[in-house]
Protein backbone atom coordinates (compact mmCIF):
# COMPACT_ATOMS: atom_id res chain seq x y z
CA UNK A 1 0.00 0.00 0.00
CA UNK A 2 1.42 3.46 -0.73
CA UNK A 3 1.85 5.31 2.10
CA UNK A 4 -0.83 7.91 1.21
CA UNK A 5 -3.41 5.11 1.12
CA UNK A 6 -1.92 3.70 4.84
CA UNK A 7 -2.67 7.89 5.54
CA UNK A 8 -5.86 7.60 4.54
CA UNK A 9 -7.33 4.74 6.76
CA UNK A 10 -5.25 6.59 10.00
CA UNK A 11 -7.22 9.54 8.68
CA UNK A 12 -10.69 7.12 8.76
CA UNK A 13 -9.90 5.88 11.64
CA UNK A 14 -9.23 9.27 13.33
CA UNK A 15 -12.71 10.59 12.25
CA UNK A 16 -14.43 8.27 14.46
CA UNK A 17 -13.00 9.99 18.07
CA UNK A 18 -15.03 13.36 18.20
CA UNK A 19 -11.92 14.84 20.35
CA UNK A 20 -9.31 13.69 17.98
CA UNK A 21 -11.17 14.98 15.06
CA UNK A 22 -11.77 18.82 17.01
CA UNK A 23 -8.36 19.07 17.68
CA UNK A 24 -7.44 18.08 14.25
CA UNK A 25 -9.98 21.03 12.55
CA UNK A 26 -8.25 23.27 15.13
CA UNK A 27 -4.86 23.26 14.20
CA UNK A 28 -5.29 22.91 10.15
CA UNK A 29 -7.94 25.62 10.27
CA UNK A 30 -5.96 27.70 12.59
CA UNK A 31 -2.39 27.20 10.06
CA UNK A 32 -4.66 27.43 7.24
CA UNK A 33 -6.10 31.00 8.08
CA UNK A 34 -2.52 31.94 8.94
CA UNK A 35 -1.02 30.66 5.42
CA UNK A 36 1.67 29.06 7.71
CA UNK A 37 3.08 26.51 5.18
CA UNK A 38 3.79 29.41 2.65
CA UNK A 39 6.11 30.72 4.88
CA UNK A 40 8.81 27.97 5.04
CA UNK A 41 11.72 27.33 3.46
CA UNK A 42 11.06 27.35 -0.26
CA UNK A 43 12.09 26.11 -3.62
CA UNK A 44 15.22 28.26 -4.34
CA UNK A 45 15.96 29.08 -0.81
CA UNK A 46 19.19 28.50 1.09
CA UNK A 47 19.30 25.73 4.02
CA UNK A 48 21.19 27.06 6.91
CA UNK A 49 23.26 24.67 8.12
CA UNK A 50 23.08 23.11 11.34
CA UNK A 51 24.95 20.70 13.83
CA UNK A 52 23.10 18.56 15.32
CA UNK A 53 23.09 15.46 17.99
CA UNK A 54 21.64 12.16 16.42
CA UNK A 55 20.22 9.20 18.14
CA UNK A 56 23.39 7.38 18.79
CA UNK A 57 25.01 10.84 20.82
CA UNK A 58 27.69 11.99 18.00
CA UNK A 59 27.22 15.25 16.61
CA UNK A 60 25.96 15.46 12.71
CA UNK A 61 27.09 18.71 10.87
CA UNK A 62 24.75 19.23 7.64
CA UNK A 63 28.04 20.41 5.95
CA UNK A 64 29.23 16.83 6.10
CA UNK A 65 26.21 15.13 4.57
CA UNK A 66 25.73 17.39 2.06
CA UNK A 67 29.53 16.70 1.19
CA UNK A 68 28.11 13.60 0.33
CA UNK A 69 25.06 13.84 -2.18
CA UNK A 70 21.78 15.88 -2.03
CA UNK A 71 19.96 15.85 1.73
CA UNK A 72 15.79 14.66 2.11
CA UNK A 73 15.33 16.29 5.06
CA UNK A 74 12.24 15.06 6.78
CA UNK A 75 10.91 16.98 9.69
CA UNK A 76 8.54 14.80 12.37
CA UNK A 77 6.92 15.67 15.34
CA UNK A 78 7.87 12.77 17.14
CA UNK A 79 7.64 8.97 18.08
CA UNK A 80 3.91 9.92 19.74
CA UNK A 81 2.42 10.60 16.47
CA UNK A 82 1.16 7.59 14.34
CA UNK A 83 1.12 9.89 11.32
CA UNK A 84 5.15 10.65 11.40
CA UNK A 85 5.59 6.69 11.99
CA UNK A 86 3.94 5.58 9.00
CA UNK A 87 5.83 8.16 7.30
CA UNK A 88 9.47 6.96 9.11
CA UNK A 89 8.77 3.73 7.69
CA UNK A 90 7.87 4.65 4.21
CA UNK A 91 11.08 6.34 4.15
CA UNK A 92 13.20 3.18 5.48
CA UNK A 93 11.32 1.26 2.87
CA UNK A 94 12.57 3.68 0.07
CA UNK A 95 16.21 4.29 1.30
CA UNK A 96 17.62 2.14 -1.22
CA UNK A 97 16.24 3.78 -4.06
CA UNK A 98 17.01 7.30 -2.31
CA UNK A 99 20.76 5.97 -1.90
CA UNK A 100 20.52 4.80 -5.31
CA UNK A 101 19.62 8.40 -6.49
CA UNK A 102 22.65 9.58 -4.70
CA UNK A 103 20.26 11.07 -1.93
CA UNK A 104 21.32 11.31 2.30
CA UNK A 105 18.28 10.95 4.92
CA UNK A 106 17.64 12.45 7.90
CA UNK A 107 14.98 13.46 10.18
CA UNK A 108 14.35 15.25 12.38
CA UNK A 109 12.39 15.67 15.50
CA UNK A 110 12.10 18.14 18.79
CA UNK A 111 11.96 15.09 20.43
CA UNK A 112 14.95 14.29 23.25
CA UNK A 113 16.63 11.73 25.32
CA UNK A 114 15.83 8.42 24.94
CA UNK A 115 12.67 8.81 22.39
CA UNK A 116 15.78 9.38 19.22
CA UNK A 117 17.15 5.71 19.91
CA UNK A 118 13.53 3.76 20.84
CA UNK A 119 11.90 5.87 17.18
CA UNK A 120 14.79 3.60 15.75
CA UNK A 121 14.83 0.89 17.50
CA UNK A 122 11.24 0.31 17.29
CA UNK A 123 10.36 0.94 13.80
CA UNK A 124 13.84 -0.38 12.13
CA UNK A 125 15.15 3.08 11.17
CA UNK A 126 18.44 2.49 9.72
CA UNK A 127 18.94 6.63 8.61
CA UNK A 128 19.59 9.48 10.39
CA UNK A 129 17.53 10.61 13.35
CA UNK A 130 18.55 14.04 14.58
CA UNK A 131 17.27 15.50 18.27
CA UNK A 132 16.54 19.05 16.86
CA UNK A 133 16.78 20.91 20.15
CA UNK A 134 14.32 23.71 21.31
CA UNK A 135 13.08 23.57 17.35
CA UNK A 136 15.92 25.52 16.62
CA UNK A 137 16.33 24.40 13.34
CA UNK A 138 12.61 24.06 12.74
CA UNK A 139 12.19 27.34 13.52
CA UNK A 140 14.84 28.43 10.79
CA UNK A 141 13.17 26.39 8.11
CA UNK A 142 10.29 28.05 9.08
CA UNK A 143 7.99 24.69 9.98
CA UNK A 144 7.42 25.47 13.40
CA UNK A 145 3.84 25.98 15.34
CA UNK A 146 2.50 26.18 18.89
CA UNK A 147 -0.17 23.68 19.08
CA UNK A 148 -3.03 25.27 19.55
CA UNK A 149 -4.98 24.88 22.89
CA UNK A 150 -7.50 22.38 22.15
CA UNK A 151 -4.69 20.09 21.12
CA UNK A 152 -2.56 20.55 23.55
CA UNK A 153 -5.51 19.41 25.84
CA UNK A 154 -5.50 16.19 23.64
CA UNK A 155 -2.06 15.42 23.67
CA UNK A 156 -2.05 15.57 27.43
CA UNK A 157 -5.13 13.69 27.94
CA UNK A 158 -3.15 11.12 26.14
CA UNK A 159 -0.57 10.99 28.13
CA UNK A 160 1.66 13.14 25.15
CA UNK A 161 4.15 15.37 27.53
CA UNK A 162 5.56 18.09 24.74
CA UNK A 163 7.38 19.69 27.66
CA UNK A 164 8.95 16.56 29.21
CA UNK A 165 9.91 15.19 25.69
CA UNK A 166 11.26 18.44 24.35
CA UNK A 167 12.83 19.57 27.62
CA UNK A 168 10.87 22.90 27.17
CA UNK A 169 7.82 24.44 28.20
CA UNK A 170 7.15 26.13 24.49
CA UNK A 171 5.01 23.21 22.64
CA UNK A 172 6.30 23.91 19.52
CA UNK A 173 6.09 21.24 16.64
CA UNK A 174 6.90 21.23 13.69
CA UNK A 175 4.65 20.63 10.16
CA UNK A 176 4.99 17.83 8.15
CA UNK A 177 7.78 19.01 5.89
CA UNK A 178 10.08 17.27 3.50
CA UNK A 179 13.09 19.13 1.23
CA UNK A 180 15.67 17.97 -0.68
CA UNK A 181 18.06 20.05 -0.50
CA UNK A 182 21.26 19.97 -3.42
CA UNK A 183 24.51 19.88 -2.90
CA UNK A 184 25.13 23.44 -2.60
CA UNK A 185 22.41 23.97 0.36
CA UNK A 186 19.78 25.01 -1.96
CA UNK A 187 16.36 23.73 -1.78
CA UNK A 188 15.41 22.07 -4.95
CA UNK A 189 11.91 20.38 -3.67
CA UNK A 190 9.86 21.81 -0.40
CA UNK A 191 6.93 19.51 0.97
CA UNK A 192 5.23 21.42 3.75
CA UNK A 193 1.23 20.87 4.94
CA UNK A 194 0.11 22.56 8.17
CA UNK A 195 -2.78 19.21 7.82
CA UNK A 196 -0.30 16.70 9.64
CA UNK A 197 -2.26 13.61 8.14
CA UNK A 198 -0.56 14.68 4.73
CA UNK A 199 3.16 13.67 3.74
CA UNK A 200 5.31 13.96 0.95
CA UNK A 201 5.41 10.65 -1.18
CA UNK A 202 8.79 8.77 -0.77
CA UNK A 203 8.49 7.78 -4.52
CA UNK A 204 7.86 11.38 -5.67
CA UNK A 205 11.37 12.35 -3.44
CA UNK A 206 13.28 10.01 -5.37
CA UNK A 207 12.27 11.29 -8.42
CA UNK A 208 13.45 14.70 -7.46
CA UNK A 209 16.51 13.07 -6.98
CA UNK A 210 16.49 11.14 -10.22
CA UNK A 211 16.08 14.80 -11.46
CA UNK A 212 18.96 16.45 -9.74
CA UNK A 213 21.10 13.36 -11.15
CA UNK A 214 20.10 13.93 -14.56
CA UNK A 215 20.77 17.71 -14.31
CA UNK A 216 23.90 17.13 -13.01
CA UNK A 217 23.72 19.28 -10.49
CA UNK A 218 23.59 16.99 -7.30
CA UNK B 1 6.27 30.91 12.26
CA UNK B 2 9.00 32.46 10.56
CA UNK B 3 12.09 33.29 12.30
CA UNK B 4 11.45 37.25 11.21
CA UNK B 5 8.23 37.40 12.63
CA UNK B 6 9.24 36.09 16.24
CA UNK B 7 12.10 38.98 15.80
CA UNK B 8 9.60 41.74 15.16
CA UNK B 9 7.28 40.17 17.58
CA UNK B 10 10.07 40.52 20.10
CA UNK B 11 11.08 43.86 18.68
CA UNK B 12 7.52 44.94 19.47
CA UNK B 13 6.93 43.89 22.97
CA UNK B 14 10.41 45.50 23.66
CA UNK B 15 9.34 48.74 22.14
CA UNK B 16 5.99 48.62 22.69
CA UNK B 17 5.52 50.68 19.14
CA UNK B 18 4.84 49.67 15.92
CA UNK B 19 7.16 52.53 14.20
CA UNK B 20 10.03 52.01 16.73
CA UNK B 21 9.91 48.20 16.38
CA UNK B 22 10.42 48.31 12.49
CA UNK B 23 12.87 50.42 12.44
CA UNK B 24 15.02 48.02 14.92
CA UNK B 25 14.04 45.50 12.54
CA UNK B 26 14.53 47.37 9.38
CA UNK B 27 11.22 46.84 7.68
CA UNK B 28 8.69 49.08 7.44
CA UNK B 29 6.02 49.58 9.45
CA UNK B 30 3.21 47.83 7.18
CA UNK B 31 5.57 44.94 6.71
CA UNK B 32 5.76 44.53 10.16
CA UNK B 33 2.53 44.48 11.04
CA UNK B 34 1.34 41.87 8.10
CA UNK B 35 3.42 39.48 10.12
CA UNK B 36 2.36 40.87 13.21
CA UNK B 37 -1.28 39.97 12.06
CA UNK B 38 -0.22 36.59 10.53
CA UNK B 39 1.52 35.49 13.67
CA UNK B 40 -1.72 36.37 15.66
CA UNK B 41 -3.63 34.37 13.15
CA UNK B 42 -1.53 31.30 13.98
CA UNK B 43 -1.44 31.68 17.76
CA UNK B 44 -5.24 31.97 17.71
CA UNK B 45 -5.84 35.73 19.14
CA UNK B 46 -4.20 39.15 19.28
CA UNK B 47 -0.73 39.54 20.86
CA UNK B 48 -0.60 43.18 21.64
CA UNK B 49 -3.80 45.68 21.90
CA UNK B 50 -3.33 48.40 19.42
CA UNK B 51 -4.47 51.85 21.30
CA UNK B 52 -4.14 55.00 19.76
CA UNK B 53 -1.43 55.86 22.30
CA UNK B 54 -0.77 52.80 23.67
CA UNK B 55 0.50 49.61 22.42
CA UNK B 56 0.43 46.57 25.31
CA UNK B 57 0.81 43.05 25.17
CA UNK B 58 -2.10 41.06 25.83
CA UNK B 59 -2.39 37.83 28.17
CA UNK B 60 -1.63 35.60 25.21
CA UNK B 61 1.36 37.80 24.19
CA UNK B 62 2.64 37.82 28.08
CA UNK B 63 2.33 34.31 27.47
CA UNK B 64 3.85 33.68 24.24
CA UNK B 65 6.92 35.75 25.18
CA UNK B 66 8.85 33.53 26.77
CA UNK B 67 8.26 31.04 24.60
CA UNK B 68 9.30 32.96 21.51
CA UNK B 69 12.30 34.16 23.39
CA UNK B 70 13.24 31.14 23.88
CA UNK B 71 12.70 29.88 20.80
CA UNK B 72 14.58 32.96 19.02
CA UNK B 73 17.47 32.52 21.16
CA UNK B 74 17.68 28.89 20.07
CA UNK B 75 17.94 29.69 16.70
CA UNK B 76 20.21 32.26 16.61
CA UNK B 77 22.60 30.15 19.17
CA UNK B 78 21.95 27.53 16.74
CA UNK B 79 23.13 29.38 13.65
CA UNK B 80 26.02 30.87 15.47
CA UNK B 81 27.20 27.45 17.04
CA UNK B 82 27.27 25.92 12.70
CA UNK B 83 28.77 28.73 11.39
CA UNK B 84 31.70 28.23 14.60
CA UNK B 85 31.82 24.64 14.02
CA UNK B 86 32.92 25.55 10.68
CA UNK B 87 35.01 27.88 11.44
CA UNK B 88 36.54 25.64 13.69
CA UNK B 89 36.58 28.47 16.50
CA UNK B 90 37.78 28.17 19.58
CA UNK B 91 35.33 26.41 21.99
CA UNK B 92 35.98 26.71 25.79
CA UNK B 93 33.73 24.59 28.23
CA UNK B 94 34.00 25.44 31.96
CA UNK B 95 32.09 22.49 33.37
CA UNK B 96 30.97 21.81 37.00
CA UNK B 97 30.31 18.84 38.46
CA UNK B 98 28.36 17.75 41.86
CA UNK B 99 30.51 16.05 44.15
CA UNK B 100 28.12 13.17 44.55
CA UNK B 101 27.93 12.72 40.58
CA UNK B 102 30.90 10.68 38.84
CA UNK B 103 32.62 12.14 35.93
CA UNK B 104 32.21 8.95 34.03
CA UNK B 105 28.76 9.70 33.19
CA UNK B 106 30.23 12.60 31.15
CA UNK B 107 32.90 10.88 28.99
CA UNK B 108 30.70 10.19 26.08
CA UNK B 109 29.62 13.40 25.84
CA UNK B 110 33.06 14.89 26.38
CA UNK B 111 34.57 12.87 24.27
CA UNK B 112 32.21 13.52 21.20
CA UNK B 113 33.17 17.06 22.11
CA UNK B 114 36.46 16.36 22.09
CA UNK B 115 36.48 14.27 18.86
CA UNK B 116 34.44 17.52 16.72
CA UNK B 117 35.16 20.42 17.52
CA UNK B 118 38.77 21.50 16.78
CA UNK B 119 38.68 23.80 19.20
CA UNK B 120 37.26 22.33 22.36
CA UNK B 121 39.20 23.31 25.67
CA UNK B 122 37.73 21.83 28.71
CA UNK B 123 37.89 23.14 32.47
CA UNK B 124 35.71 20.06 34.60
CA UNK B 125 35.55 21.24 38.87
CA UNK B 126 33.87 19.37 41.50
CA UNK B 127 32.11 21.53 44.65
CA UNK B 128 29.30 21.55 45.85
CA UNK B 129 25.62 22.31 43.67
CA UNK B 130 25.76 25.61 46.41
CA UNK B 131 29.26 26.55 45.06
CA UNK B 132 28.97 25.56 41.41
CA UNK B 133 25.66 27.86 40.82
CA UNK B 134 27.06 30.89 42.94
CA UNK B 135 30.66 30.14 40.74
CA UNK B 136 27.73 30.20 37.40
CA UNK B 137 25.82 33.74 38.30
CA UNK B 138 29.77 34.65 38.60
CA UNK B 139 30.29 34.04 35.50
CA UNK B 140 33.16 31.92 35.39
CA UNK B 141 31.17 28.54 35.22
CA UNK B 142 29.08 28.02 31.93
CA UNK B 143 26.73 24.58 32.84
CA UNK B 144 26.41 22.24 35.62
CA UNK B 145 25.39 18.25 36.44
CA UNK B 146 23.57 18.49 39.73
CA UNK B 147 21.44 16.05 41.36
CA UNK B 148 17.81 17.31 42.34
CA UNK B 149 16.10 17.83 45.20
CA UNK B 150 18.13 20.77 45.37
CA UNK B 151 17.37 24.34 45.87
CA UNK B 152 17.98 25.98 42.60
CA UNK B 153 18.32 29.53 42.56
CA UNK B 154 15.75 31.70 39.99
CA UNK B 155 18.05 32.55 37.62
CA UNK B 156 19.37 29.40 36.47
CA UNK B 157 17.64 26.95 33.61
CA UNK B 158 17.31 23.63 34.43
CA UNK B 159 16.81 20.14 32.10
CA UNK B 160 16.26 16.54 33.76
CA UNK B 161 18.72 14.15 32.31
CA UNK B 162 17.46 10.78 33.65
CA UNK B 163 16.33 9.25 37.39
CA UNK B 164 19.43 7.66 39.79
CA UNK B 165 18.07 5.14 42.30
CA UNK B 166 19.65 5.72 45.79
CA UNK B 167 21.72 2.33 46.75
CA UNK B 168 23.30 1.67 49.77
CA UNK B 169 27.30 0.19 48.92
CA UNK B 170 28.34 -2.92 51.32
CA UNK B 171 31.25 -4.99 51.21
CA UNK B 172 30.63 -8.75 49.45
CA UNK B 173 29.15 -11.03 52.06
CA UNK B 174 27.44 -8.18 53.70
CA UNK B 175 24.24 -9.16 55.29
CA UNK B 176 22.66 -6.15 52.85
CA UNK B 177 24.59 -7.78 50.19
CA UNK B 178 22.30 -10.68 48.41
CA UNK B 179 18.66 -8.75 49.31
CA UNK B 180 16.96 -7.27 46.44
CA UNK B 181 16.41 -4.06 48.03
CA UNK B 182 17.90 -2.43 51.72
CA UNK B 183 14.62 -1.65 53.88
CA UNK B 184 15.42 1.95 55.83
CA UNK B 185 14.46 0.24 58.88
CA UNK B 186 17.85 -1.85 58.75
CA UNK B 187 19.90 0.85 58.43
CA UNK B 188 19.59 1.66 62.17
CA UNK B 189 21.77 -0.82 62.88
CA UNK B 190 25.09 0.07 60.88
CA UNK B 191 27.49 2.51 60.97
CA UNK B 192 27.32 4.95 57.78
CA UNK B 193 30.27 6.24 56.30
CA UNK B 194 30.08 9.77 55.48
CA UNK B 195 31.40 12.44 52.99
CA UNK B 196 33.74 14.53 54.80
CA UNK B 197 32.56 17.56 53.24
CA UNK B 198 28.93 16.91 54.37
CA UNK B 199 25.85 18.46 53.31
CA UNK B 200 25.36 16.17 50.01
CA UNK B 201 22.38 14.68 48.86
CA UNK B 202 23.61 11.65 49.91
CA UNK B 203 23.36 12.33 53.82
CA UNK B 204 19.82 14.75 53.13
CA UNK B 205 18.19 11.62 51.78
CA UNK B 206 19.56 9.37 54.80
CA UNK B 207 17.72 11.87 56.82
CA UNK B 208 14.64 11.94 55.00
CA UNK B 209 13.94 8.56 55.12
CA UNK B 210 15.02 8.03 58.11
CA UNK B 211 13.31 10.55 59.73
CA UNK B 212 9.44 8.90 57.45
CA UNK B 213 10.28 5.65 58.89
CA UNK B 214 11.22 7.16 62.20
CA UNK B 215 14.22 5.14 62.84
CA UNK B 216 17.57 6.66 63.26
CA UNK B 217 21.14 6.17 61.26
CA UNK B 218 23.95 6.24 63.08
CA UNK B 219 27.49 8.05 61.81
CA UNK B 220 30.13 6.22 61.00
CA UNK B 221 33.74 7.02 59.87
CA UNK B 222 34.42 10.27 57.43
CA UNK B 223 36.21 9.81 54.31
CA UNK B 224 37.49 12.61 51.68
CA UNK B 225 36.16 11.81 48.32
CA UNK B 226 34.40 8.91 46.46
CA UNK B 227 37.07 7.10 46.63
CA UNK B 228 37.87 6.69 49.98
CA UNK B 229 34.35 5.85 50.36
CA UNK B 230 34.63 3.03 48.20
CA UNK B 231 38.14 1.22 49.72
CA UNK B 232 36.29 1.97 53.09
CA UNK B 233 32.99 -0.01 52.29
CA UNK B 234 35.36 -2.55 50.28
CA UNK B 235 37.49 -2.96 53.60
CA UNK B 236 34.38 -3.27 56.09
CA UNK B 237 34.47 -0.14 57.56
CA UNK B 238 30.88 0.52 56.91
CA UNK B 239 28.41 1.04 54.43
CA UNK B 240 27.38 4.09 52.55
CA UNK B 241 24.42 5.78 50.66
CA UNK B 242 25.63 6.41 46.80
CA UNK B 243 23.68 6.38 43.67
CA UNK B 244 22.65 3.37 40.87
CA UNK B 245 24.96 5.65 38.61
CA UNK B 246 27.95 5.97 40.30
CA UNK B 247 30.73 3.30 39.45
CA UNK B 248 31.29 0.47 42.04
CA UNK B 249 34.89 -1.47 43.01
CA UNK B 250 34.24 -5.37 42.30
CA UNK B 251 34.63 -5.87 46.31
CA UNK B 252 31.92 -3.17 47.03
CA UNK B 253 28.20 -4.79 46.41
CA UNK B 254 25.34 -1.31 45.57
CA UNK B 255 21.47 -2.46 46.53
CA UNK B 256 18.49 0.06 46.11
CA UNK B 257 16.92 1.30 48.77
CA UNK B 258 13.47 -0.29 49.26
CA UNK B 259 11.70 3.36 49.23
CA UNK B 260 9.96 3.93 46.09
CA UNK B 261 10.81 8.15 47.01
CA UNK B 262 14.76 6.76 47.27
CA UNK B 263 15.37 8.44 43.80
CA UNK B 264 17.11 11.94 43.03
CA UNK B 265 16.99 13.28 39.27
CA UNK B 266 20.19 14.36 37.67
CA UNK B 267 19.91 17.36 35.66
CA UNK B 268 21.42 19.75 33.67
CA UNK B 269 22.11 23.55 34.56
CA UNK B 270 23.11 26.81 33.16
CA UNK B 271 22.47 30.50 33.59
CA UNK B 272 18.60 31.76 32.91
CA UNK B 273 19.13 34.38 29.62
CA UNK B 274 22.91 34.47 29.40
CA UNK B 275 23.99 33.60 25.22
CA UNK B 276 25.14 30.45 25.12
CA UNK B 277 28.60 30.17 23.34
CA UNK B 278 29.02 27.23 20.65
CA UNK B 279 31.02 25.51 23.00
CA UNK B 280 28.34 25.50 25.62
CA UNK B 281 25.45 25.00 23.23
CA UNK B 282 27.20 21.97 21.94
CA UNK B 283 27.72 20.53 25.03
CA UNK B 284 23.67 20.69 26.09
CA UNK B 285 22.31 19.64 22.91
CA UNK B 286 24.40 16.51 23.29
CA UNK B 287 23.61 16.22 27.02
CA UNK B 288 19.91 16.85 25.97
CA UNK B 289 19.58 14.66 23.84
CA UNK B 290 21.70 11.76 24.93
CA UNK B 291 19.78 8.33 25.67
CA UNK B 292 20.34 8.63 29.33
CA UNK B 293 17.93 5.97 30.62
CA UNK B 294 19.37 3.09 28.43
CA UNK B 295 22.81 4.01 29.04
CA UNK B 296 22.50 4.30 32.96
CA UNK B 297 19.92 1.49 33.33
CA UNK B 298 17.53 3.92 35.31
CA UNK B 299 13.69 4.67 35.03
Amino acid sequence: MSLKGELENLREQARTNENVQMAYEVVVNQLGRAETAGRALKVGDVMPGFLLPNAEGRLVFSDDLLRRGPLVINFFRGNWCPYCLRTLEALESALSSIEAAGGQLAALTPDTGSHLIATKRQHGLTYEILSDVDGAVGLQFGVLFRAPQRYRELLIGLGIDLEERHGNAGWLIPMPATFVIDQSGVARYAFVNVDFTRRAEPEEIVQVLHGLKRAGCQ
Amino acid sequence: MELSQVRYFLALAKTLNFTRAAEACNVTQPALTRAIQRLEEELGGPLLYRERSLTQLTDLGKAMLPHLDAAYLAAETATAQAEAFKRRDAAPLRLGLNSTISAHLLMPVLQELQDRLKGFELALIEESSEKLFATMLDGRLDAAVVAEPVRLPDRIDRWPLFEDRYVVLCRSGHRFSNLAEVPTSALAEECILLRAQGGCDFEQVLDDLCRAAATKWRRGHRGGSEDHIRRMVGAGLGVAISAASQPVASSVVAVPLAEPAAVRRVIVTAVAGRPHSAGLATFLKLMRARDWKGEVGCH
